[in-house]
């Protein structure tokens, strides 16, 4: 028996009944083989280093919830302009007034490859939300959602790229909608910024094109339960093949008016540090 | 438009049984990587997200299992690897303003050099590795995750091993 054999039956005995007679041949290898030896002390080693089954703890809200909320999630997916073309540019005609109501001359695309504009355009705002930025952006989320009879789940408004969030059914009427204005520095240069409206219990997937052929690639999870709690996810990637370059991974409980560094992304190109200014809005008439 | 819609609901009704089925096999995958609940659960989350964004690619209903469970490890050893960029940034930038260092202790650090290791491993003895030593899931149940032969999945848990011994080597040849 060869050193291969002995150690992928050793490794998986218990995989497939038919190979058990296999095992003394193997054990015999075994014992007359020193490299096998050495080769299974390795395995072990590396078994035990990484064997989380005993560790498993239940989700943080127990298994019920956990499923529930997967499911709510999974199944209440967000899509992106998957409608009608008028629809498309009534909401794209309505961002754009939107965004120029905000202060910010802000093109409109839906393609993020055609959406490279000049970086750092109109780029004024500091991180935290000033009160009168506060009507204005709950404003612009209030007349996309109208467009999609309450369906908008998301707002992003920036100078590099703007778009919405769909949910395919009708979400249940909020009251509040989540500000968050997501600055991006590579050093002490601004590369990016974004203000994003985001419903609770809602998941946003932007993606911010900056600089020369880059992108900024983020999740944001707001929980339903806790408006409070964040789930930021970021990625810096190529344009061009979508080759990830960097991620950093957060989950924070922050508090209205409040601006907070949510992580620093380290490239080859620098470290990245992303702040975001924090905010909550009242919703009048988004949902009929 | 109504082949679309009618695939949609295809997809949400599968993507439903996954989550009763195997959702809580998705989480212990995840936090054996992360040890972290609350990461864990978003791990999940974003496989499914993902799950329907792919939902083309997605070669067919009996695959999407397999799928998700890759796509857990892989979105784990991400946050791993993102977590571990952060931390060298930070104990470097603490080494450099106190003149400190906080070495990890050696369990931990083996753990993670492990988990560094497995993440450059191909797709296939990754998710093998994973399943079967991470969480200690028989053969058989690998062999249905993934849906190929048994002597496959002992082929692949093999030559993953001998991949991490080979990545490790330098941990197993230092005295502890």
């Amino acid at each position: 028996m060869t050193c291969e054999a002995t150690r992928q039956i050793l490794l998986d005995l218990g995989i497939d009944e038919s190979r058990r007679h296999d095992g003394y041949l193997a054990l015999q290898h075994l014992e007359n083989c020193q490299s096998c030896q050495i080769a299974l002390r390795e395995y072990d080693g590396i078994s035990k280093a990484i064997d989380s089954s005993a560790d498993v703890t239940a989700p943080r809200d127990g298994w019920m919830q956990f499923e529930h909320t997967l499911g709510a999630k999974a199944l209440r997916p967000e899509h992106r302009w998957n409608f009608p073309r008028t629809l498309a540019m009534a909401a794209s005609l309505l961002l754009a007034i939107a965004t120029f109501e905000i202060g910010r001359h802000f093109a409109v695309s839906h393609d993020m490859a055609d959406a490279v504009q000049s970086p750092g355009a109109g780029f004024t705002q500091s991180t935290r939300f000033a009160p009168h930025e506060l009507p204005m952006d709950v404003s612009a989320f209030e007349q996309v959602s109208k467009v999609f009879d309450g369906r908008a789940s998301w707002v992003l408004v920036s100078g590099d790229a703007s778009d919405i969030g769909v949910a395919p059914g009708p979400i249940a009427p909020p009251r509040q909608v989540l500000l968050l204005r997501l600055t991006t520095s590579l050093g002490s240069q601004m590369v990016s910024d974004a203000d994003l409206m985001i419903l609770p219990g809602q998941t946003a997937d932007l993606k911010v094109p900056f600089g020369k052929g880059q992108l900024l690639h983020y999740k944001i999870g707001a929980s339903e339960r806790e408006p409070t709690r964040l789930s930021i996810w970021l990625e810096v990637v190529t344009l061009r093949g979508g080759e990830a370059l960097g991620a950093l991974s957060t989950t924070l409980d922050v508090q209205p008016g409040q601006k907070f560094t949510a992580g620093q992304l380290v490239t080859s190109a620098g470290a990245y540090q992303l702040k975001v200014g924090f905010a909550q809005g009242d919703l009048r008439a988004a949902h009929p | 438009m109504l082949e679309n819609f009618r695939n949609e609901a295809t997809w949400a009704s599968l993507l439903a049984e996954q989550i009763r089925q195997n959702g809580r096999l998705f989480f212990r995958l995840a936090f054996g990587v992360l040890r972290d609940a609350a990461s864990a659960e978003d791990v999940c989350q974003q496989a499914f997200s993902k799950a329907w964004e792919h939902r083309v690619e997605i070669a067919g209903a009996e695959s999407i299992r397999g799928w998700l469970a890759k796509v857990v490890i892989n979105e784990s050893l991400a946050v791993v690897r993102c977590r571990k960029a952060e931390q060298r940034a930070l104990s470097s930038r603490a080494e450099i303003d106190r003149g400190l260092s906080n070495a990890p202790e050696a369990g931990t650090e083996l753990r993670e050099s492990v988990l560094a290791a497995l993440d450059r491993l191909p797709e296939t003895p990754r998710l093998v590795v994973a399943l079967r030593l991470m969480q200690g899931i028989s053969g058989n149940e690998v062999k249905a995750i993934l849906g190929c032969s048994a002597s496959e999945v002992s082929r692949q848990l093999y030559l993953g091993m001998e991949m991490l011994r080979e990545l490790l080597a330098d941990w197993a040849t230092t005295p502890r």
